[in-house]
Parts: structure tokens; sequence; C-alpha cells
């Protein structure tokens, strides 16, 4: 039988999705993170943070711990194809408590933000953990897959939440596929 | 979304303002209480979405006030905006109105959450 798993939302452990996690874990809401990778990014990737995302930090309580491991207040010049600036942000501080724009490093950004959940007996990230099948009823979502070792697992929750790129099956019922 | 300079509270202790906010819906009346001119009606409502109301005094407000601006940038702010403001989780205001435009503005917000 499949390992029974419940939460009141469940989602995958990107930026985005280890960021909610820690936002779920500051309000108290059981939190399940099922990742099909084996951790967290280990190339970087994106590199801009900005105002808003700074000030949702200071929310989940890592502000400090993340913004030693950032370059605050970096001016930003965006690029059309002709190499025309089509948007220019400025450097330097904010009215809003956070920098304008930070630069980060994703792979130290994504492991932060996964110590950040440990603070939550609420939130757990289960690694190595492929969703093969979303489902939904009236009442829960329910969340299929199978571990690396080849355990399966059914995991409900209330709300399943797709946090990545639009590869996330839980896109494909939402979008009628 | 809403300006975020450094308060003070009423022990001299100061940080960025959203550290002094409860992580939910916040009812904030920048120089004014936002508890005080309100219905009986407007109090109900508020209490349904569990918001929770926080005042911030201007910079020369009386001593032993919760929070001060001591900034003076939320007063500022407010200068071209009713004094409440309705925050969301997030820091974006979700609303703004004066005490008689409370109920309506109010019924309005709850219209568009509950849907």
């Amino acid at each position: 039988m499949a390992r029974q798993l419940e939460a009141d939302i469940i989602k995958g452990a990107g930026p985005v999705g280890l960021s909610m996690a820690n936002l779920l874990g500051v309000y108290g809401i059981r939190t399940l993170v099922l990742e099909q990778n084996a951790t967290t990014v280990e190339e970087p990737r994106a590199i801009g943070l900005d105002v808003e995302s700074g000030r949702a930090l200071q929310s989940m309580g890592l502000e400090k711990i993340t913004s030693a491991e950032m370059i605050q207040g970096v001016e930003l010049d965006y690029l059309n194809a002709q190499g025309r600036t089509i948007m220019d942000v400025e450097a330097g501080e904010s009215p809003y408590g956070s920098a304008q724009m930070s630069s980060f490093i994703q792979p130290v950004f994504e492991q932060q933000l996964l110590e950040g959940t440990n603070r939550f007996d609420h939130v757990t990230a289960l690694f190595n953990s492929q969703v093969e099948d979303v489902s939904q009823t009236e009442n829960h979502a329910t969340a299929r897959g199978v571990t690396k070792d080849g355990e399966t697992f059914e995991a409900r929750a209330q709300y399943l939440v797709g946090c990545g790129d639009g590869r996330s099956l839980v896109h494909r019922p939402a979008a009628g596929r | 979304m809403i300006v975020q300079p450094k308060v003070e509270n009423a022990n001299g202790g100061q940080a960025y303002m959203d550290d002094f906010l409860p992580e939910e819906f916040v009812l904030l009346g920048i120089g004014a209480d936002p508890g005080a001119g309100l219905s009986s009606e407007a109090k109900t409502l508020w209490a349904e979405l569990r918001a929770k109301f926080v005042s911030i005094a201007p910079k020369n407000g009386p001593s032993g006030t919760a929070l001060k601006d001591v900034t003076g940038a939320l007063t500022e702010w407010r200068r071209t905006c009713p004094p409440f403001v309705r925050l969301r989780p997030d820091r974006f205001t979700a609303a703004m109105f004066n005490t008689e435009d409370a109920v309506a503005s109010l019924k309005n917000f709850m219209a568009l959450y509950k849907s």
C-alpha cells in the first residue's frame, strides 16, 4: 500500500515553493513539499531579487540570513534584442524597507530557504519524490507518486499548488489537459 | 505596496514597520485610531476578517503611544490618501477609506474577498 501523507497544502521545492512553505510556516499551516529532485538547485539560475521579494523575506523572518549572502542595491538595465535599454532599475535604497534590487546566488538562496522551513514542525520537505498523478474531489486534492527508492505515496490536502515553470503536473488539470 | 520606514515602539525600540505588524490583515490608522470612529457594524465586519487594529502616531504625537512614525515617512505618505488603510499580509494596500466610508468600503471589500 502507498505511504499515506496528509497536509493542508502541498507543493514543490523551487524558490517560489520554498518561499511559500516558509510563509505558510509562519502562518501555522501544515505544509508538505514534494520535490522530484534530490536537492535544491546546485547551479546558478536567476540572479535578481526585487523589493517586493525582499519584503516577503522579511515576513518569513529570513531577511537577515538571506541578505548576508546578497549584493544589495544593485543597478539593473534591461535591454531589448537591439541592446537598447527598455528599463533601468536604480541602485540603492527604496522607501519599502528593503533594497530596490538585490543580486543573489540561487543555490545558496534555495538552501537558506530550505533551512528556514526547518524552523517549523508543521512544514515537511520530501526530496526524491516524483508526483505522477494529481486529482481532486470537492473536498480535497490528491498527489500520487513514487520516491527514487520505488516507494509509492499518496498525499492528500486541501490545496495542491504548482509553483514551478509550466511543467508542474498541478497545472495540467487547471489548463484542461 | 505601502512604504516601510523605521518606526519606534513605546520602549523606544526602532525597527522596520512590518516587524511590528501582525502577519495578517491589518487595519492601519496613520495618525488616527482605527477603532475609534468605526460603527459597531464596521467593527463586526472587521472581526469577521480577523483583522488586527494598529495605530501609528505622528513623530510629535503623545508619548507612550504604541508606535510612532519617527522618520515622518508614513505621515508624508498619508497626506495623499485617507487615514485608514487596510493592508494585506504582503503589505499591499487592499483598501483605503475615511471613517464615514468604513462600512461601504468594508462591504465592497468583503464581497471581493469572498468571491
